[in-house]
């Protein structure tokens, strides 16, 4: 007798892998950010889950897992002005699923590279005017902070310091994030690659 | 779940849904008033209720990242001071050299003093809410299941997790990993962490999925709560006051800007 096995890419099962895929991603982001301020790296590290999460199950998924991080840890840590984060964090979502179902998230160089590059010019142009409209330009990550500050010494104007001191941050940070999960999405087992909703 | 459930405390006692309009009273009239003497009022008393509630050991990382905000924004901005005309601007102080700006200052304490009153009364808000009310109030508000599964799932994996990664500290710790030292060092230490968190939570999830769909998950059946949540006067009042207050702070705010009436909440600097 052979045993039939279930297409999980579509259907109802689809929708348990979301309802469990969104909180892991949202978890990783957390543990991401607990675990780069915890060892005092001066990256934020909190896009990792929604990097796999959007690789494994799809832009989409991805990107409400991205926004439901912020919005969770705006709430955990009070600082519900942060949520608005999530804007950037679903532009990550969206570029990795979608490369992904292009299947342009296969190799290293020039896949991810390329990934790592769109999300990060994304997360700098997006994160700086809302970092200019929350907090007036200046946050909490001590790498950025000095690169702006270095960069106002040298006669730049607030936005575009806060701009130009978030692209090498982000292209380390979501750099990594790309890398993890690019290397978790190829050491998975073949039924689990095909859950981004990509219509055959 | 991020907190046990405990009713010792009036605060505890409480409402998600209470407790939810109150945010949104804090959000609205704190952002749009914009006034500093609210900001100390607000964070007079949600630090007066952290020690209350005894919230002291969570609160202090939000602390840690209240004092980096700190040095950070008035540092910069007052130092820098990139927005303002030297020139012209007057000198708060000076120290080593180095002229502090009163616009700078001011322009900081725009921006920190708004950020700070919310984050220490919505920490203390959310961490004294109990996650299971709180899912069984969306339910009741008419959010979709899955989606309030989803969000509520969240708060209980990302507790799940952080004790994993924890444990594996430890572990790659005691195997000779350096956590701590130069950058370099640090950064080294970050994959090796975090990559056995990620990949045994990626292996479980095929289990998990299976798991639930035999316990119903995708049931079609209307899903019930074993929950009963019934307001209690303090709950009935609190909700009134704070419904007030955000009629309020919109009337305000819209008045002033229309010229109908003065706006009388300014700033003393």
């Amino acid at each position: 007798m052979t045993m039939k096995s279930v297409d999980s890419s579509k259907g109802r099962l689809r929708s348990t892998y979301i309802a469990i895929m969104i909180p892991l991603g949202v978890a990783i982001n957390y543990i991401g950010g607990q675990l780069a301020s915890s060892l005092s790296l001066p990256i934020y590290m909190d896009s990792i889950g929604t990097a796999i999460v959007a690789a494994i199950m799809g832009p989409w998924v991805g990107a409400a897992s991205g926004v439901l991080f912020n919005i969770i840890s705006a709430l955990v840590g009070g600082n519900i002005m942060a949520s608005l984060f999530g804007i950037c964090n679903i532009g990550t979502g969206l570029i990795v699923g979608y490369m992904a179902r292009m299947g342009k998230f296969k190799k290293l160089w020039p896949d991810v590279v390329i990934a790592s590059i769109l999300v990060a010019v994304w997360n700098a142009a997006t994160g700086a005017p809302i970092a200019m409209a929350v907090y007036g330009g200046i946050d909490g990550n001590a790498g950025t902070n000095i690169m702006i500050a270095a960069m106002q010494n040298m006669g730049r104007d607030l936005f575009s310091s806060a701009f130009l001191a978030r692209i090498p941050t982000n292209l380390l940070d979501k750099g990594i994030a790309c890398v993890v999960a690019w290397l978790i999405l190829s050491k998975l087992p073949e039924n689990m690659q095909n859950l981004n909703g990509k219509k055959a | 779940m991020l907190q046990t459930r405990k009713q010792d405390t009036i605060l505890q006692k409480l409402l998600p849904s209470t407790k939810l309009w109150v945010a949104l009273a804090l959000i609205l009239a704190v952002m749009l008033i914009r006034n500093y003497a609210l900001s100390f009022i607000v964070i007079g008393i949600s630090i007066a209720l952290i020690f209350y509630e005894k919230k002291t050991d969570l609160f202090k990382l939000i602390v840690v990242t209240m004092v980096v905000m700190f040095f950070s924004m008035y540092g910069i901005h007052g130092a820098i001071a990139p927005n303002i005309d030297k020139a012209n601007d007057p000198v708060l102080f000076s120290i080593f050299g180095i002229d502090y700006y009163l616009n700078g200052f001011k322009y900081a304490s725009h921006y920190y003093l708004c950020v700070i009153p919310l984050m220490c009364s919505l920490f203390l808000l959310f961490t004294s809410m109990d996650m299971a009310d709180l899912g069984a109030t969306m339910c009741q508000m008419g959010l979709p299941y899955k989606g309030v599964f989803t969000f509520i799932d969240s708060f209980q994996v990302m507790k799940l997790l952080g004790k994993e990664m924890n444990q594996i500290r430890d572990a790659q710790r005691a195997r000779g990993l350096e956590t701590e030292g130069n950058l370099l060092a640090r950064f080294k230490a970050f994959i090796p962490i975090m990559v056995p968190v990620v990949a045994s939570s990626i292996v479980k999830v095929q289990d998990q999925a299976i798991a639930m769909d035999t316990k119903g998950f995708n049931s079609l059946n209307k899903k019930t709560i074993y929950r009963e949540l019934i307001p209690s006067a303090l709950d009935k009042l609190i909700k009134v006051i704070s419904i007030l207050v955000c009629v309020g702070t919109l009337a305000y705010v819209i008045l002033s800007k229309m010229g109908i009436i003065s706006p009388f909440m300014t700033n003393i600097i």
